[in-house]
């Protein structure tokens, strides 16, 4: 162990820099990434008019199967041009492509039951635009089922009981963590370094294991800086 | 050349050798680790596995300690005849141990006073065929004559690897120590050194230039 601080404290300029750089870097990624913006909105689930759709678990809660029919619409092209349609914003955004809206919604909408009639919504995006797009998505929603169904009931399966609204893009939690992660491959670096040099170091002399390694008493150890001198030289 | 001579003209010198005051109590240390008896006269080598291990720094430094502390005239002989050091640190060539070894003379006869009793003989002249100097030297050992003989003797041995008489001309001294620069030497070539002074074997080691890196808080917890 002693070794190892030894090198440590020898080489401590090269030891310490991962230790700085890597939780530095993970900050600055924190910083520059900005975590983008994220649009929330709770959605309560209307049980009579859930029967309507395609995707229906009995075991499911009705969130549940709210849920996974809405995540089965996100890849539709078609309900992402009904999307752009209702978003000016979106369409400008997606460059009127529907295809590219398709997988942008599937991608980053996310449905969550989060009880068991509520439906947690949430958009997250690198646009400040994130807020028109979610609401554009929840009016289309209930059409576009009750397209599919043939049945106008199926327009009242859910009613917004929370609006979209910007939410911390990442938690603190998720701050802290991935500054944990930056700082421990910062000390493992720092740690690999400090064994390989302690390693190539074994090979020379030292006052530690000289003794062992050669069968002979170290009988004295002249410190660094004891030199002598003749005259104006050293010796 | 007499004993009190040799005193009578090192009076004339200003001591050019310093140390520094830690230094003495290291070389203390080291000396009184050879346990040698008083009057032994014996002859203490001094050698390496490598060249700029710290030969000579070890060998004065020892020298003048011992000078310093007893009033016994010590000698130290610069047997690194390759690579000689105190020929230009006395002010120019001088004759040395290679002269007398050559011409079967005494070493009192080149001795060089620096205090009043520390004496030097150095490396000399270069000789025309080393390998015959050194087995001349390893076979007839220090020239002594019939005359004074210092009661400590340090001789400056060649490095143990760079010459294939090496162990053999360490054979010519009583009590043989290696030094080993810290963190420098290679620990496999000291050992190889080692190896081949088997019918030799060195009374131990000097790790010259140790240095620590731990703060002192660490390394006082140990």
């Amino acid at each position: 162990m002693r070794r190892y601080l030894e090198t440590f404290f020898q080489y401590w300029r090269f030891a310490v820099l991962p230790i700085l750089i890597f939780p530095a870097a993970a900050i600055a990624g924190l910083v520059l990434m900005g975590g983008g913006y994220k649009a929330q909105a709770n959605v309560w689930v209307n049980q009579s008019a859930l029967k309507q759709l395609a995707y229906i678990n009995i075991g499911f809660t009705p969130a549940q199967n709210l849920a996974t029919n809405l995540s089965q619409m996100l890849g539709s092209p078609m309900f992402a041009g009904a999307v752009m349609q209702a978003s000016p914003q979106y369409a400008a955004i997606a460059h009127h492509s529907q295809q590219w809206a398709a997988q942008d919604l599937h991608k980053n909408v996310t449905f969550t039951a989060t009880g068991p009639n509520v439906v947690t919504v949430t958009y997250a995006s690198n646009s400040p635009r994130a807020l028109p797009v979610l609401t554009a998505l929840l009016r289309q929603a209930p059409i576009q089922f009750a397209q599919l169904t043939h049945d106008p009931s199926a327009t009242g399966v859910y009613r917004v009981v929370d609006s979209p609204a910007f939410v911390a893009a990442s938690s603190k939690k998720q701050e802290l963590l991935i500054l944990g992660l930056g700082l421990l491959a910062g000390v493992l670096l720092s740690g690999l370094f400090v064994s390989i040099r302690t390693s190539m170091d074994h090979a020379r002399v030292q006052l530690e294991d000289v003794g062992d390694m050669t069968g002979l008493p170290v009988l004295a150890a002249i410190p660094h800086g004891l030199g002598l001198h003749l005259g104006e030289e050293a010796v | 050349m007499a004993i009190a001579e040799h005193m009578e003209e090192a009076e004339e010198y200003s001591s050019p050798l310093s140390l520094p005051d830690e230094a003495y109590e290291v070389y203390r240390h080291l000396y009184g680790k050879l346990q040698l008896h008083p009057g032994s006269r014996a002859v203490v080598g001094i050698t390496s596995a490598i060249r700029g291990e710290g030969r000579t720094t070890v060998a004065l430094g020892l020298a003048a300690t011992i000078a310093q502390d007893s009033a016994e005239p010590v000698l130290v002989v610069e047997a690194d005849i390759e690579n000689p050091q105190l020929h230009e640190l006395l002010g120019g060539p001088r004759r040395g141990l290679v002269d007398a070894v050559t011409d079967g003379e005494p070493l009192a006869g080149v001795m060089t006073p620096i205090t009043p009793n520390l004496l030097v003989v150095p490396a000399g002249s270069h000789p025309e065929n080393v390998g015959a100097f050194f087995y001349r030297l390893a076979t007839s050992r220090l020239p002594q004559g019939d005359g004074w003989w210092p009661a400590v003797v340090i001789v400056d041995l060649p490095p143990i690897m760079n010459y294939g008489y090496g162990p053999m001309i360490a054979g010519i001294a009583d009590v043989l120590l290696m030094v080993t620069r810290a963190n420098v030497t290679p620990t496999t070539l000291v050992r190889e050194a080692v190896a081949r002074l088997e019918g030799n074997r060195p009374r131990g080691l000097v790790l010259n230039d140790h240095r620590t890196y731990l703060p002192s808080w660490i390394s006082r917890a140990g």
